[in-house]
């Protein structure tokens, strides 16, 4: 078993470097600089920074060096200090700035797939046990439509409702006494007051495709001949389904819990844009935008690591509960 | 009580000439005819009054001090001082403090001010709040001294004498005195490695710093080899941190240690730059330690200091215990304790917020195409929606130093550039992008400026695509091609250029452009909008590699305090102009050009260097740069399409010193036009958020 | 995200015993295809969505034909109309042919809300093959007609099935013409990916091996970094410059290159299946080529469920360019697609004041789920020799 997860992440190690190195080609690929956007637009809003400033800045964050030099530098910074470079719009060290937004997006990508697993799993067993019933039917159209509209059209749309028909506030993850205050259980319960709304919206996207899966592999399972021999034993409907189906057919769920991580983060992203949400998407897409690089970088780097650990422990979990697989890889 | 200031009134006041008192409070402005001379401050009056010094007075009058015992405390700082951390108000002010009236009655003390920011570079923003300087616009656009308690200049306008405020401080209580501003001048100003360039703020037209000298310890004077009459407005904003903006009002006591030449401990200041990972002190210096608001130490002048870095959801200002400026009644300013400003990602949340009534009162990011929104959520929001008077304009710059051969010949044609003009139905983009709010016009200072003129706002600003036909027929471009557009002088070309823009989708000015399009396109000239990112557009005009461009133009209030640079084609990101522009500032730059000899551009560049720049009095100068506009109005460099517009301030209901009509631009301060320190809460209890 | 490996089939229909019980024999001579078609006409909800589909691939081909007004022209009378209400009914009880009845605008000086009401006359009657802008239909024909409008009063009063943006645009129009480049997108980027995806998941399913490794890891590497970052990151790489044609192919390309991965899975699945197949083993004994092999007898036998995972992939595709051109990273201005029309129409403004601008996301949840059902459709009847 140690050997298995060893070998898990040292396999790790080359798919982060990889990621790193493409991460960092893809944020080069724009013409110009961070500077020719900042310059662009301090004019724009009516600052005339000097010349000497922005060659100052060019020289300090080593803009004007060879790509590959300003990639070793950087990675050489992660690995050795931990320091992710800095920021250039917010001249902060970049560290500095993502983490909490990291953890609001973990959070929020945790919430919802606990909250659709809440939802898919009763239904998806409701589905297949009674199948072609109105509830089933009901049940399919829905969970369609789920994955029709995207989250990030339902965000505005439920942000102005929720605000103008509920009197709610939906934008951001606080209430403004809360922003800055450093963690406390009152922060806890504002954070749980705002964070259900985006909660759902994105568990609304990917619970459709849940359900579809739970009715499907249950569909499997309980045809097969175990389920036929424990059901002329007189066990009750019930205790059939639950005992063991249910949990065979949550496997490919654990399995893929890491891509379902990946998928989350996708929608948290988009409807963060819309609502303004702390989460890594809003601040991701402006450093995009102003190629603010290390930012930018770092990001798409940590966003993809999770979801490398993510695989990693549900990989882990898989084979400590099925030996056959670590003997296979 | 409230007063509003009409379009109007500001017409009628000549900021020009007039050296008179203005009652500051609530009395109509009162216009004066005949110049007063400017020797000593008026005799004071039951009201305190601040008088009134045009920018090149040569004495700026003193303001009446208000009898010290009579200074009010802010309860906020109430405890703090009976705990005897904070020396009593009366201490902290200086002997004759800044006396300003709000523009609406006299306010109370307390409450928050709650706002929206949209990140670091979204700086100006706060800033705006707090850059106090030397001196600031009263209603009426007269300059008066704000920091400094008076001004004097020689009657050439080459030496200039300010007087400090004694007694006044910085917001850690350390005086602020000359001494400051030697320090600025030897270690900032004439330090090679902080300043690398010359910062023409401060220099002469030959590129000449002047000579300093501290006369005593409030008393300094700056003089200079050349005429510098606009010296006094280098000031007007600033203090606040990076080396351009900065300027003398540098807490020298805070910043020497940061300096390598003053500092007592070279390797405190190493580890330090180091540990925030700068390659050396100069650029720490100049990046981080200046800043106001990323260096939350760096003490200022202004009425809040920041509790934290700026880069944060929420950046919080507190009041400035030792602030300069109290009310007629002696309150201390600002009235208001806490100012926040909140960080938004999306314009739509921050529409949100506005609907919902969590914006106290902001102009900065509220946009006309959002009026209607403001205007339907102000029962619910309980605000209002103040208009104010923009410097804006929806204009259209035709790059006449394009590389593209045939359009440079094509836009050098005086009667092309009318007929475009000419081509240009602009009451139908005013009706149908604006609601009809704006007015049809060519770039130009607006009406309420002292450089208003009439005859360029107006020229060839008539719809008159029969006109514009025949025109462009008449310059010899009759051909047309398949699609109806007009073939170049060679025959073969259609006549087709590019206009870039950085607006978003679905934003007004960028629907404006598509139409101005469509109308080019009836009299046979093809012009695309094209959208550029940011840093593509700067790229492009930086190379000369533009055609044309969408950008408007602002700074049309004062124009000459940015020193008038769009209209003499400096502004390389209004590119009219971008190569010649180059070369008038740099003739060794790779894309400078040489204008022809006998080019009316010279014409603009002669006016403004031999007259307006050099020019002391007002009046004169004035009369100098509509010579200037006179050029434009005949050659008209910038297709203008709109101006005069509508600007939107929320205003929640019970905040007060704002009224409508005020001008937004940015030499003016926007917002902050009417003095943050005096805006208020008529019931600040319920506003403790 | 439809993932054909963990969904099965969603079984709408009751199989095709019924078929086997009332064709007999039928079942067993029917030729695949046939077999196909019972089965996936028994998908009612599929059934439609084609229609559906149909419609709507009509309407991108023909927009121009389709949409009564030029999608850009812009009118000051015709700001933010609401979608125009069709009678049938007069005031006094009369019918007639469809008609619409004359706006009257009004517009509140305080908060410059524009507001339209009816005018009980005069009637304007709608009608069919009316002349209208020119076009070239196909870009072959010049014409002028246009499937329907109203001939009479052009300048006072308009057709807007969909109502009118804050231009004074044809929503309708703007939709019609949003479909060609939205709908195409979809179908572009699959089948860009269905190429990269058939030959890498081909090599992988079928030669195994070491191969297989290596494009598996490619596969896993490329899904690890979350998709809408990554085509953030791809799009705001796309030089500013291009034209929309241009942008709109890279856009395509970049999708493609994310959309792959799914596709060359359900290839390779489906290679490792049917290598060990009898009838494939059958024709390697017989001493047939590889490339035979894969062509005459592989190929066909899952190109069904190529086409099912091809129609689950479009959407994705849809929803995707619309989501980038929603943010700003997508197509632009003056190009119409729905991600564009829903970026001008996702703000606060119009959802207070003319929420009717929010049709484009109405069309893009459609199709979307139309594509999903015919996709479930296709599924199912892939297989048709299944249980």
């Amino acid at each position: 078993m140690l050997a298995y997860i060893v070998r898990r992440i040292l396999i790790m190690i080359p798919t982060l470097f990889l990621i790193s190195v493409i991460s960092f080609a893809l944020i080069q690929l724009p013409p110009g600089d961070y500077l020719t956007s900042y310059v662009a637009q301090l004019r724009s809003m009516g600052d005339n920074i000097q010349q000497e400033a922005i060659d100052a800045m060019r020289d300090r964050y080593g803009l004007g060096q060879p790509v590959y030099v300003q990639y070793f530098k950087w990675i050489e910074g992660i690995v050795t200090r931990g320091d992710w470079g800095q920021s250039m719009e917010w001249q902060k060290p970049v560290s500095e700035l993502i983490w909490e937004r990291m953890g609001l997006t973990v959070v929020l990508a945790v919430f919802s797939l606990l909250v659709s697993w809440l939802i898919a799993i009763p239904v998806g067993v409701y589905s297949a046990t009674h199948q072609y019933s109105m509830p089933d039917y009901a049940m399919s159209i829905l969970s369609f439509v789920g994955v029709g509209v995207p989250a990030f059209l339902w965000a505005l749309i439920i942000m102005y409702f929720a605000q103008t028909q509920l009197g709610m506030n939906v934008g951001g993850l606080f209430s403004q006494q809360y922003l800055e205050a450093p963690w406390t259980w009152d922060r806890v319960v504002d954070l749980l007051k705002h964070i259900w709304i985006p909660g759902l919206i994105v568990a609304i996207e990917n619970t459709a495709g849940e359900i579809r899966t739970t009715r499907a592999n249950l569909l499997d399972e309980i045809n097969k001949p175990y389920v036929e021999l424990a059901r002329a034993k007189g066990l009750t409907e019930n205790r059939l389904i639950w005992k063991y189906p249910v949990r065979v057919a949550m496997n490919p769920f654990f399995s893929t819990v890491g891509w379902s991580l990946a998928n989350r983060i996708s929608s948290i992203t988009l409807m963060s844009v819309v609502l303004s949400l702390q989460t890594t998407g809003p601040m991701q897409l402006r450093a995009l935008l102003s190629q603010d690089m290390y930012l930018a970088g770092s990001f798409l780097v940590l966003l993809s690591t999770l979801t490398v650990v993510g695989t990693l422990i549900s990989d882990i979990l898989l084979a400590w509960v099925d030996p056959r697989i670590r003997m296979e890889a | 009580m409230k007063r509003e200031i009409t379009r109007r009134d500001f017409l009628r006041l000549s900021a020009v000439t007039a050296v008179g008192a203005v009652v500051a409070a609530c009395a109509p402005p009162a216009p004066t005819a005949t110049p007063v001379p400017p020797t000593k401050a008026p005799a004071p009056t039951a009201v305190p009054t601040i008088a009134v010094a045009p920018p090149v007075a040569t004495t700026a009058p003193q303001p009446t001090a208000v009898p010290a015992a009579k200074y009010q405390e802010a309860p906020m700082l109430a405890d703090l001082v009976k705990a005897g951390k904070l020396p009593p108000v009366d201490q902290r002010l200086p002997k004759k403090p800044w006396v300003v009236a709000s523009y609406e009655g006299n306010g109370k003390h307390g409450g928050t001010w709650r706002r929206a920011f949209n990140g670091v570079s979204d700086r100006w923003g706060p800033t705006k709040l707090v850059d106090r300087a030397w001196a600031w616009f009263d209603k009426n656009l007269n300059l008066v001294p704000r920091v400094l308690e008076s001004w004097e200049a020689s009657k050439d306008g080459t030496t200039w004498t300010i007087k400090l405020r004694e007694g006044l401080k910085w917001s850690d209580g350390v005086e602020h005195t000359t001494a400051d501003y030697a320090w600025w001048y030897k270690n900032e100003l004439n330090n090679k490695k902080v300043t690398p360039g010359v910062q023409t703020i401060w220099a002469d037209p030959d590129k000449q710093y002047a000579k300093f000298e501290a006369l005593d310890k409030y008393t300094a004077k700056f003089t200079y080899k050349k005429p510098k009459p606009m010296f006094i407005y280098n000031m007007v904003r600033g203090g606040q941190g990076g080396t351009a903006s900065a300027g003398p009002i540098t807490p020298s006591h805070f910043m020497a240690k940061w300096h390598e030449d003053t500092t007592t401990d070279k390797a405190a200041l190493e580890a330090e730059y180091k540990k925030r990972g700068f390659a050396s002190w100069e650029k720490f210096y100049v990046d981080r330690a200046q800043w106001w608001y990323l260096n939350i130490e760096r003490p200022h002048l202004g009425g809040w200091v920041a509790k934290n870095e700026m880069a944060k959801e929420l950046f919080v200002m507190e009041r400035n215990p030792y602030f300069f400026g109290v009310d007629p009644e002696g309150k201390q300013l600002p009235y208001i304790d806490k100012v926040t400003h909140r960080l938004f990602e999306s314009q739509e949340v921050k529409n949100l917020w506005v609907t919902n009534g969590e914006i106290d009162m902001q102009y900065r990011h509220m946009t006309i195409a959002d009026l209607a929104l403001y205007k339907s959520g102000e029962a619910k929001g309980d605000y209002k929606t103040v208009m104010g008077i923009g410097a804006g304009h929806v204009a259209m710059q035709l790059n006449l130093t394009t590389k593209n051969k045939l359009l440079n010949e094509f836009f050098n044609q005086r009667n092309v550039r009318i007929a475009i003009s000419h081509a240009i139905n602009r009451d139908q983009v005013n009706q149908l992008v604006f609601n009809g709010m704006y007015k049809p016009r060519q770039y130009s200072p607006i009406p309420m400026s002292p450089q208003y003129y009439e005859k360029l706002s107006n020229a060839y600003i008539k719809y008159d695509p029969d006109t514009a036909n025949k025109s462009l027929d008449a310059a010899g471009y009759t051909k047309k091609d398949a699609n109806g557009i007009r073939l170049h002088k060679d025959g073969v070309t259609p006549i087709s250029f590019t206009i870039e823009g950085t607006d978003q989708a679905g934003t007004p000015t960028e629907d404006a452009a598509l139409l101005v399009s469509k109308d080019l396109a009836k009299v046979g000239i093809k012009a695309t909008y094209k959208y550029a990112e940011r840093s593509l557009y700067t790229a492009h005009y930086t190379a000369n590699d533009i055609e044309a461009a969408w950008w408007g133009g602002d700074r049309t209030v004062l124009p000459l305090v940015p020193e008038a640079q769009l209209f003499r084609g400096l502004n390389a990101d209004r590119p009219w102009a971008v190569a010649w522009g180059f070369w008038y500032t740099n003739p060794q730059d790779p894309n400078a050009v040489e204008p022809p000899k006998d080019h009316w551009i010279r014409t603009i560049w002669k006016i403004w260097d031999e007259e307006v720049s050099v020019e002391v009095d007002p009046a004169k100068q004035t009369a100098a740069f509509k010579k200037l506009l006179d050029v434009w109005a005949t050659e008209l460099p910038y297709v203008g399409i709109l101006g005069e517009q509508p600007t939107p301030t929320i205003v929640k209901n019970g905040f007060k010193g704002y009224p409508p009509g005020m001008p937004n631009d940015d030499p003016t301060g926007d917002e902050q036009f009417c003095s943050s320190e005096t805006y208020y809460w008529d019931d600040p209890s319920k506003h403790m958020g | 995200m439809a993932d054909l490996d963990q969904v099965k089939p969603l079984d709408t229909s009751p199989d095709i015993e019924e078929e086997i019980q009332s064709g007999g024999e039928k079942v067993y001579v029917a030729p695949p295809w046939k077999l196909m078609w019972w089965r996936y006409r028994k998908h009612k909800m599929a059934l439609i969505s084609t229609v559906v589909l149909i419609l709507f691939y009509f309407v991108a081909l023909f927009c121009e034909f389709v949409a009564p007004y030029d999608p850009d022209q812009a009118a000051n009378q015709f700001k933010q109309v609401p979608p125009t209400a069709i009678h049938i009914r007069d005031t006094e009880g009369n019918f007639h042919m469809p008609f619409v009845y004359q706006h009257k605008r009004v517009q509140d000086p305080q908060t410059l809300q524009i507001t339209y009401t009816e005018e009980p006359s005069p009637r304007y009657p709608i009608e069919f093959f009316v002349h209208g802008f020119q076009y070239k239909l196909l870009g072959l024909w010049q014409t002028d007609i246009h499937l329907f409008g109203i001939p009479q009063g052009k300048d006072q009063q308009g057709l807007f099935l969909l109502g009118t943006d804050r231009l004074g645009r044809d929503m309708f129009a703007r939709v019609s013409y949003g479909a060609r480049l939205s709908l195409t997108l979809g179908l572009v980027g699959v089948f860009l990916s269905l190429a990269i995806g058939v030959v890498l998941g081909g090599i992988s399913g079928y030669y195994g091996g070491r191969w297989d490794i290596v494009i598996q890891r490619v596969i896993e590497f490329i899904r690890t970094i979350p998709q809408i970052p990554l085509w953030m990151t791809l799009s705001a790489a796309l030089p500013a410059t291009l034209s929309v044609e241009e942008t709109y192919f890279g856009i395509t390309v970049i999708l493609s290159l994310v959309a792959w991965t799914w596709m060359a899975r359900v290839v390779r699945g489906r290679f490792l299946a049917m290598r060990e197949e009898d009838f494939v083993l059958a024709a390697r004994l017989n001493g047939s080529s590889e490339m035979r092999i894969i062509l005459r007898h592989m190929l066909p036998s899952f190109l069904s469920y190529i086409i099912a995972a091809l129609t689950l992939n479009i959407p994705n595709m849809i929803l995707a360019e619309t989501g980038l051109s929603f943010i700003g990273l997508g197509l632009r201005p003056p190009a119409i697609s729905w991600g564009v029309l829903l970026q001008e129409a996702m703000n606060l403004r119009s959802l207070a004041l003319s929420p009717w601008v929010l049709a484009p996301g109405f069309a893009v949840v459609i199709s979307v789920l139309a594509f999903n059902f015919v996709g479930d459709g296709l599924r199912d009847a892939a297989d048709p020799y299944a249980r």
